[in-house]
């Protein structure tokens, strides 16, 4: 960073330093920024500012004991950090998952995307002006948090799974109110689309800007949502599964209401720009409700049974890689085990911290009001990229 | 450019305030000279067809008459034209021909009132006739009105023949509330200066009758005696207002006295003037009125400004589905008032760098700015501070004093966010009062004024005789305007120059404490100025349906219903700038700069031309204009209205009410 801080700007050129403490880098991120009035000439990320050290934690605790804490790698999507490393350390062990834990790591993981998702949503709208669509995002996110509560307890940082399973069953009832949300949720998706995603400024604002090509993201290492609206078409769900998602994709194809992968196009938006990045997110809602629906109808339909069978010993030796698709795309966890207690060294991959890297590429030309929009449309959450 | 215009600006101030002018006694020289013009015409014309015994009519002034002015035609001397007319007759002054109210038919008709025949010092014959236009005549003219025609002389006892007439083109407006409030004070000055002169004198028909005078007093050293008239005042018509005027300088004043009512001719007395000069403590006291009444206004619109912004915070609390401001008050409506003292009681913290004095000024002249708009904002038909005839443009010119403020805010506090802020704000203001003063021009071409009660007063109370229906053009400026304000007011989707998101919270971003509430206070101010002016140019104002604005004056009951009419109008302004505050985003610079320099500014010269053919083509058809208005109120105003709740009531049934809350309860 210290290049660009003491480097004194050319001509007419002044530094802008936005963050950490500014109130649309969500979180603690900073970009030093070299500017002429309004245009940007270049944003650099200056990342770090919430590195807890997790994979270093990670070596001196058990596999058990680590759950926690990978909840705090990405706490607006907390499910899914859990499911990555519940399934890297039963990979190591080959621990058994019952079937009953595997749908409703679905289910949760699902619902947590959502509500993720509304953050995202809420939060890009909203550094576009358009407050009210924020709170009422939070307000549908506030149902999800009612939903998780009940199941296990916490709002935020679940600590829902386990080695080998989850921590307990759905409680009674459970079902039909994750189904009234389900019925619930498509036509506010809808209302949002009207709200906001087809509203004349905000596609404006949107349209065009700072777009990323498909061959740029596999470059850059870009991963989810944000590889999707650039016109990458994979999902982890659909191309690697994991768990039982082939089931439920299969019964979802059964029904003819099929899982599609939500990929970026030439719509109102180009692909690839703003508008795609913000856009595709409310696609994943609508098909993250369909698979929320699927699974449901799948769980209740198998007999009750174990939703938690933990290995006896875990002492594993040898390596091995986990991802599962995360709200910011795919999470892939590698552990490195010597037979010990702990592991010998763990490291989490991320979505939000290759999305960082683009930044600096595409912020050439743009305007500052146009930063906060890229800023916003890559969802990228300060725990995740730093961990 | 910017500096030109507000000089051209500040020229055109003084040329409109100085061409009609409020008191005629202080005749401008722009309507003497219009005046003088005028009457060489009057000579030439008048004093060859006809040969009546008096002499020709040779200037009438002032052209710009109120009602309760008076109206003086200066005579020829009599020669081979010219006949004779004693001073002291009294003859009867009749105004014949059409009567125009600006934007209406032109009507036949007259003024005639009783005017009397005036001498010049020492003479016998008459140099001058004096007529003052009284009340029940002027009632028939209503608003502002042009005259065309010619006035007449006739024997007082309106038999014989026209003594002499002359042709003349004369402006007509109704009473001012600033001719009341002056007539008021110079009612209390003249008590004090008659008390000096030792004379009380009373207006009369024929000049100010002395009814009594104290012995030894300076008036009674000037030979003034009980039962005199007098009839003239340095050569002036004899007037309270002038009396009290005239006495309060030094030198000497020269009366034309007549011994009384009915003696014919006036001599001259001389008083010793300045004897009564205005004490010290006189101008304190006016200083002190003057200080109190900005306070009180001060404080009204500060008030109403906190309400607009609990308002807001509840609008914005329902519909982003939560409550809103519920704790202070009832109802939470006094958290303006807790708000302000948590404001009032912060430190005012001033950044080590800053440029302090312009720091520290630079909220000030955003208040003033805002504040001093409520000089002109017409609230009701008496409920309006200065009727000034140049209103909107004074309006135009004194809120072009915030983006100095915001500018100088922004640089002064030595932030980057703050001084983007400030030049953002700084382009998009002057931007924006383009299509804003555009837009005006386009209501200023149809009304022929820029008075805001005149304006009003020529719309009706009915939706389709609004001005916002008047043309497709009108119709289309209302838009720009409203567009235009919501950019000069800082106000969503133009809120650039503070967008939290982008620039923390722009060129306020260092203020605290007082001096951001004073920013805080002009911005909520602001949006009621839009409102308000909004309502007077396009809405009708405080117009009530099927009432003229004679009645409504009469009446305590109806001017306070026709202030709600104009509060319930500004209002729904208002709520609409909340509403669209919280649903849409904002522009980006380049955007917001296009579209003001390539749609507004040369929609809204097509739209002043628009206006203009069509007032050229449908003049005279008031008809046609009438179908034409209620068109446009039925299809830019009604279909649009009934799509706009058809969709409202879609999204609620879609959403099924989406208002549940405890979907799991």
């Amino acid at each position: 960073m210290s290049e660009i801080v003491l480097a004194t700007p050319a001509g007419e050129e002044m530094i802008l330093n936005m963050g950490p403490h500014h109130p649309s880098t969500h979180g603690v991120l900073r970009f030093i920024v070299r500017t002429d009035g309004e245009v940007m000439s270049e944003a650099k990320p200056d990342v770090g500012y919430l590195h807890r050290a997790i994979e270093k934690i990670c070596e001196g605790m058990t596999y058990e004991a680590f759950m926690p804490y990978t909840d705090r790698i990405d706490y607006v999507a907390a499910m899914p950090a859990n499911h990555c490393w519940a399934l890297t350390v039963e990979k190591l062990v080959g621990a058994p998952v019952p079937p009953r834990a595997e749908y409703l790591r679905i289910i949760t993981d699902e619902l947590n995307r959502i509500s993720s998702h509304h953050i995202m949503l809420g939060a890009h709208a909203m550094d576009l002006g358009a407050v009210t669509v924020f709170p009422w995002l939070l307000r549908e996110r506030e149902m999800v948090n009612d939903l998780l509560e009940e199941l296990c307890g916490a709002r935020l940082t679940y600590n829902y799974h386990r080695i080998g399973g989850v921590a307990v069953d759905m409680p009674a009832g459970w079902p039909d109110k994750v189904m009234r949300f389900v019925d619930r949720h498509g036509p506010i998706l809808d209302e949002l689309d009207r709200l906001i995603s087809g509203n004349e400024i905000f596609v404006k604002r949107n349209r065009g800007v700072a777009v990323v090509t498909a061959a740029e993201a596999r470059s850059y290492g870009m991963v989810g949502p944000n590889a999707r609206a650039s016109g990458v078409d994979y999902d982890l769900r659909r191309d690697a599964p994991y768990g039982l998602y082939a089931k439920v994709l299969a019964g979802l194809e059964q029904k003819g209401t099929p899982f599609e992968v939500a990929v970026g196009r030439d719509a109102l938006g180009v692909t690839g720009d703003c508008w795609n990045r913000f856009y595709v997110r409310v696609e994943e809602c609508r098909q993250s409700l369909k698979l929320v629906r699927e699974a449901l109808a799948q769980i209740q339909e198998t007999p009750a049974g174990e939703f938690w069978t933990p290995p006896k010993k875990i002492r594993p030796k040898g390596e091995a890689l986990g991802r599962v698709e995360a709200a910011r795309g795919w999470m892939s966890c590698y552990v490195v085990a010597t037979g010990e207690k702990t592991p010998y060294r763990a490291h989490f991959r991320t979505g939000s911290f290759t999305s960082m890297a683009v930044v600096r590429a595409k912020s050439r030309g743009l305007m500052v009001a146009d930063l906060v929009a890229l800023i916003a449309s890559l969802d990228v959450i300060a725990p995740e990229i730093d961990r | 450019m910017s500096l030109a215009m507000r000089l051209a600006m500040s020229l055109a101030m003084r040329l409109a305030m100085t061409t009609r002018p409020e008191t005629p006694h202080r005749a401008s020289w722009l309507a003497v000279v219009a005046a003088l013009t005028l009457g060489a015409a009057a000579a030439g014309t008048a004093g060859c067809r006809e040969v009546p015994p008096a002499p020709p009519i040779r200037d009438v002034r002032p052209t710009t008459l109120e009602r309760g002015d008076t109206l003086l035609l200066e005579l020829g001397g009599g020669g081979r034209h010219g006949g004779r007319l004693s001073a002291g007759t009294e003859v009867a002054v009749k105004l014949s021909g059409t009567i125009t109210p600006v934007n209406g038919r032109p009507v036949d008709g007259g003024l005639s009132f009783t005017g009397r025949a005036v001498g010049s010092a020492g003479s016998a014959q008459a140099t001058r006739i004096l007529a003052v236009i009284d009340e029940p005549q002027e009632r028939a003219v209503g608003g502002h009105a042009r005259f065309v025609g010619r006035v007449e002389i006739t024997p007082a006892e309106g038999r014989g023949a026209v003594l002499r007439s002359a042709p003349v083109e004369l402006d007509l407006f109704p009473r001012t509330l600033r001719r009341a409030a002056d007539g008021a004070w110079n009612g209390t000055e003249l008590r004090r200066v008659t008390s000096w002169l030792g004379a009380t004198v009373q207006p009369g028909p024929q000049g100010l009758a002395v009814t009594t005078v104290t012995p030894g007093s300076p008036a009674a050293l000037a030979r003034l005696e009980a039962g005199n008239v007098i009839q003239q005042i340095d050569g002036q018509p004899a007037t309270q207002g002038r009396l009290a005027a005239r006495l309060q300088r030094r030198g000497t004043v020269t009366l034309a006295v007549k011994p009384n009512a009915t003696a014919g001719s006036t001599v001259p007395l001389r008083v010793a003037a300045g004897g009564a000069p205005r004490p010290f403590w006189g101008w304190v006291i006016a200083a002190l009125i003057l200080w109190g009444t900005s306070l009180v206004i001060v404080l009204l619109v500060a008030v109403g400004g906190g309400f607009i912004t609990v308002w807001e915070r509840k609008v914005a609390g329902r519909m982003q589905s939560r409550i809103g401001p519920n704790r202070v008050g009832p109802q939470g409506w006094l958290q303006w008032l807790a708000d302000a003292l948590k404001l009032i009681t912060k430190e005012d913290l001033i950044p080590a760098d800053a440029d302090r004095p312009l720091f520290l000024t630079s909220p000030y002249l955003v208040f003033c700015g805002v504040f001093m708009t409520f000089m002109v904002l017409p609230f009701s038909q008496l409920l309006v501070v200065a009727d000034l005839n140049i209103g909107f443009l004074y309006l135009l010119a004194v809120t072009s004093l915030v983006v100095v403020g915001v500018i100088m805010g922004g640089w002064a506090s030595n932030s980057k966010w703050s001084l983007i802020g400030g030049m953002r704000s700084a382009a998009q203001i002057i931007s924006y009062e383009l299509p804003a003063g555009l837009a005006l021009m386009v209501i200023a071409v149809m009304a022929g004024t820029l008075s805001p009660q005149e304006i009003i007063r020529q719309q009706g109370g009915a939706p389709w005789s609004w001005y916002v229906f008047h043309n497709p053009a009108a119709l289309c400026a209302f838009f720009i305007y409203f567009i235009a304000a919501l950019a000069e007011g800082n106000r969503t989707p133009f809120d650039l120059p503070e967008a939290e998101s982008e620039l923390v919270s722009g060129y306020n971003t260092e203020y605290s404490g007082f001096r951001f509430g004073a920013f805080a206070t002009a911005e909520w101010v602001n949006l009621w100025v839009i409102g308000a002016l909004a309502t007077a140019l396009f809405l009708g104002g405080w117009r009530i349906p099927r009432l003229a604005p004679e009645p409504i004056e009469a009446s305590v009951w109806l001017q306070l219903a026709s202030f709600a009419v104009f509060f319930g109008k500004a209002a729904a302004l208002v709520f609409v700038t909340i509403w669209l505050r919280w649903t849409l985003p904002r522009f980006r610079i380049d955007q917001m700069m296009s579209m003001c320099w390539k749609y507004l500014v040369p929609f809204g010269l097509v739209c002043l031309v628009g206006s203009m053919a069509w007032m050229w083509g449908f003049q005279g058809h008031a008809q046609a204009q009438r179908i034409a208005s209620i068109v446009l109120f039925v299809g830019g105003g009604l279909v649009p209205f009934v799509y706009f709740w058809s969709r409202v009531r879609y999204t609620y049934r879609v959403t099924n009410g989406q208002l549940d809350l405890n979907l799991f309860k």
